[in-house]
């Protein structure tokens, strides 16, 4: 039944189109074939709109960026069964939650350890994060974190809190004081490791204040390079940046594995640790995981070391060295309006025009934009031999013309934009037996049809299995 | 009692020594004959002991950085708490916030210098009418006071304090990693980046206060009738200086006080409660207060309308009766002068005022007497200095009791603030073998309306005489 319904309404779907059309020919593509397992609603399906599935509260102001007429977005209370694109922050994304027509996933925020990124690759879906969209608000609440670290602030406030409980505030204040005192950065050496958004404007600021930077990047980028205050001592290994420093800030990512097999948990441990100044202080608002707990609490045992972070800590959450504070690094209204509009501003990027960038498992993709009259191909496959061929066959066949193409890999999987030029064709351009055939290719994971029209267009290759 | 020829020698050892160490008078003229310790001094228990030490006598009061005591050469002073004096006479006093009483200040005492910037425990107009300069430390803090101010900047900007207090308690009940990430939304809140930041004051602390923020993304709009060049120097080039407080307020998202303590209200030219309803209907209703200048500043009664009516915090280093348990407000312990850096720094600004006072007569960072600075002379003069009220006829007074001496003035000056007047003249010895200054000092210092007076020639801890109530003490 809701078969019939549907063949009804997919007639309705072949009308002439909207987005960023220029006379182009009617084009045919094959659209709801029933193999869709999950409808969810249809009634309230908008035909001609992408929709948007968001999770945990996005910013509004973020979610403004998709323009009403062709984006309907809807939030976790309303059902979002045929959701083209997922928007989300820290809710933990399981497959379930990933409709089949999900062509692609972006998080407002910087890692994606909640989102099964490998299986969302083999599904040949593209992640995209926000780099960068969150750096100002981590940087403030690390230079926060080096002011926390300098003199008992927290200690002193909570004690001024039961001072003013027994009434003796005043008389008491200055007596007291003296248990809260310590010192100032000015002057002080600062060691950042990682100097990539947020640690090079940590070490900018931190000298505006007066501090001597120290700093550590095996992949420093240009980008980040002109960021960076020209006084910067660069050291060639975490140990040789952190002897001497008197503050240290980890800004690195958090890449699963011990550093001896590649990964950055623990990274923080005995052999770096053993370098530090017995009164540095440490603030990691990066993940609780690249400091190895253990070592840190020997260290703050046998100094007057400090450890200031925004993540929590199993073993040394109430020591009285140590300062945790709720994951607080993101949570400001601006990061998340930044991250939102710029997490949106990917998604439409890539549904409108095939373009990827930001994501952390597709390669950075670009192709100018859709000439007159060409409609645009993508497909995404795996990263074996081969496929590039048979693509262009698969065209050539049909006597469609490629007017410019663009193909990348990263890692196991790869990505081709190809403008199709509908020139010296008729009135209606079909489109359907090429992009089977294109999609039924071995290797091919799955393929769009940008023509103009939101929602339509979208095959996919599931085990052999067209769907589409 | 004249000098002996071994505290001549003794002298001369000094100014030998003397010649190494900067901006330190030394003396090579003739032998100086002068009074000591004659009459008049209540509180000296054993006078030959402390006529044969010839060094000045410091004392102090609270704990001094011993980094700012270091810079007091060993050979020329002796530097202990007034706790462990036992009632020895001291020339100088050093103190931080000690109240100090009037019995604590010896008929010996020359100068009393505070370490830190407001000197409110101190009975500033009684020592003015003693004839005793009270100097401070102005900057010496400010770094450290700044630092606190962008700390508070930042914790006004979100609950960060609630935050940690919250994950204590989590990390009690074993539920900090499941709860985290779902409650710090209770703690987020907004980046000063882009924000503006009106400082009403623009000195020291508020002009560096001004300049980090400026650095760290901030419009920065400002405050101050006396803005002086040397801080406007200090100033962002795109700050906006405007005519009045609630100007300043009017559109700023933070706010820092940083203004001294006037006793009065304002109407009476004072500074008490300044920031009072009329000034605080001018803030946005969720602007940040910071006050790290003093309490009272701040009318609570008007503050704590402002937290209940919008989402404004009040971040402060003093306390607050009215406003310290407040969900908005953070009271930190008095601590913006609290770090080794500023303690050192206002120990060694306090000891080279009085070392200069002490052994050039210069005066400087004084909050009761005039600035006053006379070169030192190439020549072997006698420097002698005179405190005196302020009243009419004074100056030509002194100088006729000089040319009655026979004594040629090669230098003087002499500056006044408010109620006294200050002179520092040096005297030239003409080639002659010895000076007798015992009657001239008398005849001087006797004279209707002057307070005290020094004969310096590097001896410390000799030459001071003063005219207590008619009376000559010296």
């Amino acid at each position: 039944m809701i078969l019939s319904r549907f063949a009804l309404k997919s007639k309705q779907f072949q009308q002439p189109v909207r987005i960023a059309m220029r006379g182009l020919a009617d084009v045919q593509v094959e659209h709801g074939r029933a193999q869709w397992a999950t409808y969810g609603d249809i009634e309230n399906y908008n035909q001609g709109k992408y929709q948007i599935k968001t999770f945990n509260k996005i910013s509004p102001v973020g979610l403004s960026r998709f323009p009403g007429e062709e984006y309907d977005v809807r939030g976790q209370e309303k059902e979002a069964a045929n959701a083209h694109a997922i928007l989300l922050r820290s809710h933990k994304l399981q497959e379930d939650d990933v409709p089949q027509t999900v062509r692609a996933i972006a998080r407002c925020g910087a890692g994606t350890n909640n989102i099964p990124v490998v299986r969302m690759t083999e599904l040949g879906i593209p992640v995209f994060n926000t780099p960068g969209a969150n750096a100002n608000a981590v940087k403030e609440l690390v230079l926060c974190g080096m002011l926390l670290g300098s003199r008992r602030i927290v200690d002193g406030v909570n004690h001024m809190k039961s001072l003013g409980e027994q009434g003796i505030a005043r008389e008491r204040v200055e007596k007291d004081k003296a248990m809260f005192g310590g010192r100032e950065l000015k002057g002080k050496t600062l060691a950042v490791i990682g100097l990539g958004h947020i640690g090079s404007m940590t070490a900018r600021d931190a000298e505006s204040l007066g501090m001597k930077i120290k700093g550590y990047d095996p992949g420093l980028s240009i980008e980040a390079a002109l960021k960076l205050p020209n006084t910067i001592d660069l050291a060639d290994s975490i140990s040789a940046a952190v002897a001497g420093a008197d503050y240290i800030s980890i800004n690195i990512p958090y890449i699963k594995g011990t550093p001896e097999e590649g990964g950055t948990h623990g990274i923080i441990g005995k052999d770096i640790i053993s370098h530090f100044s017995p009164d540095a202080v440490l603030l990691n608002f990066a993940r609780g995981e690249l400091v190895d707990s253990e070592a840190m609490k020997e260290f703050l045992e046998s100094g007057n070391g400090r450890y200031v972070s925004d993540f929590p800590e199993d073993l040394l959450w109430n020591h009285e060295n140590v300062v945790i504070l709720p994951h607080l690094g993101a949570s400001t209204e601006e990061a998340e309006d930044a991250a939102a509009s710029m997490a949106a501003d990917t998604i439409r990027d890539f549904l409108e025009t095939g373009t990827i960038v930001n994501s952390v498992n597709f390669p950075n993709t670009s192709l100018p934009d859709r000439p007159e009259h060409a409609v645009r191909f993508t497909v995404v496959n795996r990263n074996i031999p081969g496929v590039l061929a048979h693509l262009t066959e698969a065209f050539a066949s049909e006597k469609l013309n490629i007017m410019q193409q663009i193909n990348q890999s990263r890692g196991e999987i790869a990505y081709n934009v190809l403008d199709i030029s509908t020139e010296g064709h008729e009135n209606v351009v079909d489109f359907k037996n090429v992009q089977e055939k294109i999609t039924m290719i071995d290797g091919v994971v799955s393929t769009r049809v940008i023509y103009g029209t939101p929602g339509k267009g979208y095959a996919k290759n599931l085990e052999g299995e067209y769907f589409i | 009692i004249t000098m002996s020829a071994l505290a001549l020698a003794r002298s001369r050892a000094f100014a030998s020594k003397a010649a190494q160490f900067k901006n330190l008078r030394f003396y090579t003229g003739p032998e100086i004959e002068f009074e000591h310790l004659s009459s008049g001094w209540s509180n000296v228990e054993d006078l030959e002991e402390f006529k044969k030490s010839g060094r000045y006598a410091l004392q102090t009061f609270n704990k001094i950085s011993p980094q700012g005591l270091a810079t007091y050469p060993k050979e020329e002073y002796d530097v202990e708490a007034y706790a462990d004096a036992n009632g020895r006479p001291a020339h100088a006093l050093m103190l931080r916030s000690h109240k100090l009483q009037e019995e604590e200040v010896g008929t010996s005492v020359r100068c009393i210098a505070r370490c830190g910037a407001g000197t409110n425990n101190i009975p500033v107009p009684r020592m003015t009418e003693l004839g005793i300069p009270v100097f401070n430390t102005p900057g010496a803090n400010a770094n450290a006071v700044k630092e606190l101010v962008l700390c508070g900047l930042f914790l006004g900007s979100r609950r960060v304090i609630d935050g940690i207090n919250h994950m204590k308690d989590l990390g009690e009940q074993g539920v900090a990693r499941e709860r985290v990430e779902k409650d710090k939304a209770m703690f987020g809140g907004r980046e000063i980046k882009g924000k503006t930041l009106a400082v009403i004051g623009l000195g020291h602390i508020g002009s560096a206060t001004a300049r980090d923020g400026a650095s760290l993304g901030m419009k920065t709009v400002g405050y101050d009738p006396g803005l002086s060049v040397e801080s406007a120097l200090n100033l962002p080039k795109t700050m906006t200086l405007v005519d009045s407080i609630s100007s300043a307020v009017a559109n700023a998202d933070y706010i820092s006080l940083n203004i001294p303590y006037i006793k009065g209200t304002p109407e009476e030219g004072g500074t008490h409660g300044i920031i009072g309803q009329a000034v605080v209907r001018h803030f946005k209703p969720d602007a940040v207060i910071l006050n790290f200048a003093r309490g009272e500043l701040v009318d609570s009664d008007a503050m704590k309308g402002f937290l209940d009516a919008g989402d404004g915090r009040y971040i402060s280093d003093f306390p607050d009766d009215l406003c310290w348990d407040h969900k908005n407000a953070v009271i930190m312990p008095h601590l913006g002068a609290s770090t080794e850096e500023a303690e050192d720094q206002a120990a060694c600004m306090a000891a080279e005022t009085i070392r200069q006072y002490l052994q050039n007569g210069t005066i400087r960072h004084s909050v009761n007497f005039p600035d006053t600075d006379l070169a030192v002379q190439e020549k072997d003069c006698v420097r002698v200095t005179v405190v005196n009220q302020n009243i009419p006829g004074m100056l030509s007074k002194m100088t006729e009791v000089f040319a009655g001496h026979n004594v040629n003035i090669v230098q003087q000056v002499n500056h006044s603030k408010g109620d006294i007047a200050y002179n520092v003249i040096d005297l030239d010895p003409a080639g002659a073998d010895t000076m007798n200054l015992k009657d001239l000092q008398k005849e001087v210092t006797m004279l209707e309306g002057v307070l005290s007076s020094r004969i310096l020639f590097s001896a410390p801890g000799v030459g001071y005489a003063r005219n207590i109530d008619g009376k000559y003490h010296v």
